[in-house]
């Protein structure tokens, strides 16, 4: 799998869904008609608080979605909130693992920070990425996020407009108490691979021990 | 990965199923004694199947579909479930050792109904036989997603080895596992349940079966050894009729002494007559009814346990 833009070997796991071109920082998904390319954006930090540890980029799918649901649900209040701009669910896509889909997710989904974005993938980071990759513990027996500076992207596009679901149901019932029952619908409308600045804490247990660098979670920090 | 060049090579889907194959651990030399140990250990096999002879073994890959899929999603709902209060007006005193009893106090269980919320992001995997195994003798032998497989290209398999052919749709297999993956296993009541099925595989794993065959007399059976593990999958030996045909001889010849008993007291009391002879007939109909329901075991079958 060569960059469609300046043909280098893409990097990217086994498992990946999406392909970074460790030049250019240029997107690639593979899909029926064959690879896909696309411009992934990235997140600056916006935090005000020190940084201790190495920041990564943790991939996320940001949906912009329509949902129709009951007026006190989680999902109205946060869409009046961030009213006239529209609300986004964020589906983290570096991990399959549950309990980090659902935390960061309904974090992000409930933040819904301010992002400043700039398009494509710095180079200088894929680089490093690929560099850290040759030392890095094959076994993941280390403590640590287990990926180098950029996260790889295991979830694709269509399967984050099924995550978005869980996503969604999880603010839903992270919100309110005494849940029974969910009566909505959602459609994405659209998704965007951002690429979100963090540091791998074990302190921040609640957030699968990510603690990310935007202004919006500074609260958060003891 | 390419090997010359390190480039990573995506293959396009064509349709169709991917298909694997578990390797054979067990050659025929082992499956034949495995077979062997069978015989001679497991119990009421006839005692000249026990050192019989082997004539055959053949390898035979058997189909088995997996469907594979991520599940996402949410249940809602109520639970009841049995909950242990403490009851009673206990009075708390304060012992001489030092603690606090409590005096009047009793653990009662309730029924209590709770909420349910449970997410879902999991794999879930169904397997099932893609032929009919029970016409090989063998049941489908456990499979658990973690085993070592490896890719079926043309010529890999042992040129020997038969091939059972697919019997079952795999779309049928694929709308079953879908089903399957879709109840809900939160246990509430009702359940207000959202879940998502994405990155369906369907797969088609080769397993490898020994297929020994040994001769008793002039009759075949056969054992069926996992070729994986050298376990018994399944197996067919004749029965051992001894011990039940010495049940039966004693238990006729313990009816007739009775009836014999029973006779001689009608006899030689008249007083009892009436009742020992109906004693006498009584015993007589039992042994008669257990003679005629008697059978002999023509054969032991085997199978192994968690398969299917």
């Amino acid at each position: 799998m060569l960059c469609s833009n300046c043909g280098l070997s893409l990097a990217g796991a086994d498992d990946a869904a999406v392909f970074i071109c460790p030049n250019c920082g240029r997107a690639h998904e593979l899909s029926a008609e064959g690879l896909t390319s696309f411009l992934p954006s990235t997140a600056a930090v916006t935090t005000e608080l020190a940084v201790a540890g190495a920041t990564h980029y943790l991939a996320v799918w940001r949906l912009e979605v329509a949902i129709s649901a009951a007026a006190d649900s989680a999902w109205e209040r946060i869409r009046k909130v961030v009213a006239p701009k529209p609300a986004h669910l964020y589906v983290p896509s570096f991990s399959l693992a549950r309990a980090t889909v659902q935390r960061l997710g309904v974090g992000l989904t409930e933040a819904q920070p301010s992002l400043e974005l700039s398009p494509g993938l710095d180079s200088r980071l894929v680089q490093h990425h690929a560099l850290a990759a040759v030392g890095a513990d094959p076994d993941g027996t280390s403590d640590g996020p287990g990926f180098g500076v950029v996260s790889p992207v295991l979830v694709g596009r269509r399967d984050a407009r099924t995550l978005g679901h869980f996503v969604y149901l999880a603010v839903e019932s992270h919100e309110a108490r005494d849940l029974h029952s969910v009566d909505y619908e959602l459609e994405a409308m659209g998704e965007e691979l951002v690429f979100i600045p963090a540091v791998w804490d074990p302190r921040y247990a609640h957030d699968s021990n990510w603690r990310l660098l935007l202004c919006e979670f500074d609260g958060l920090v003891a | 990965m390419c090997r010359h060049c390190g480039t990573r090579v995506a293959v396009k889907d064509r349709g169709g199923v991917s298909r694997w194959y578990f390797p054979a651990r067990v050659d025929r030399l082992e499956a034949a004694a495995a077979g062997a140990d069978w015989l001679r250990r497991y119990p009421g096999i006839a005692r000249s199947a026990r050192d019989a002879r082997f004539v055959d073994a053949e390898l035979v890959y058997v189909p088995i579909w997996e469907y594979r899929t991520l599940l996402a999603g949410w249940e809602f709902g109520r639970k009841v479930r049995t909950r242990t209060e403490s009851v009673g007006s206990g009075s708390i005193m304060f012992s001489g050792s030092g603690n606090f009893e409590c005096e009047g106090e009793r653990l009662e269980l309730r029924l209590v109904t709770e909420g349910v919320k449970e997410p879902c992001l999991q794999e879930r995997r169904l397997y099932r036989a893609a032929a009919d195994f029970g016409a090989l003798g063998a049941t489908r032998p456990k499979v658990t997603g973690r085993e070592l497989l490896l890719p079926l290209l043309a010529g890999e398999l042992d040129a020997s080895a038969a091939v059972l052919e697919v019997a079952v749709d795999g779309a049928e297999v694929a709308a079953r596992g879908r089903r399957s993956a879709m109840q809900p296993l939160s246990g509430a009541v009702s359940p207000d349940t959202h879940l998502f099925t994405f990155r369906e595989k369907l797969a088609l794993l080769y397993y490898p079966l020994w297929v020994v065959g040994y001769q008793v007399g002039a009759h075949q059976f056969k054992v069926i050894v996992n070729g994986r593990n050298g376990n018994i999958n399944s197996a067919i030996a004749p029965g051992d009729n001894r011990w039940r045909w010495i049940s039966l001889s004693a238990r006729v010849l313990m009816s007739i002494i009775l009836v014999a008993l029973f006779a001689w007291l009608a006899v030689a009391h008249e007083s009892a007559r009436t009742t020992m002879a109906v004693a006498a007939v009584i015993v007589s109909v039992a042994a008669a009814l257990y003679v005629s329901r008697f059978r002999t075991v023509r054969e032991v079958e085997y199978h192994e346990p968690f398969s299917g």
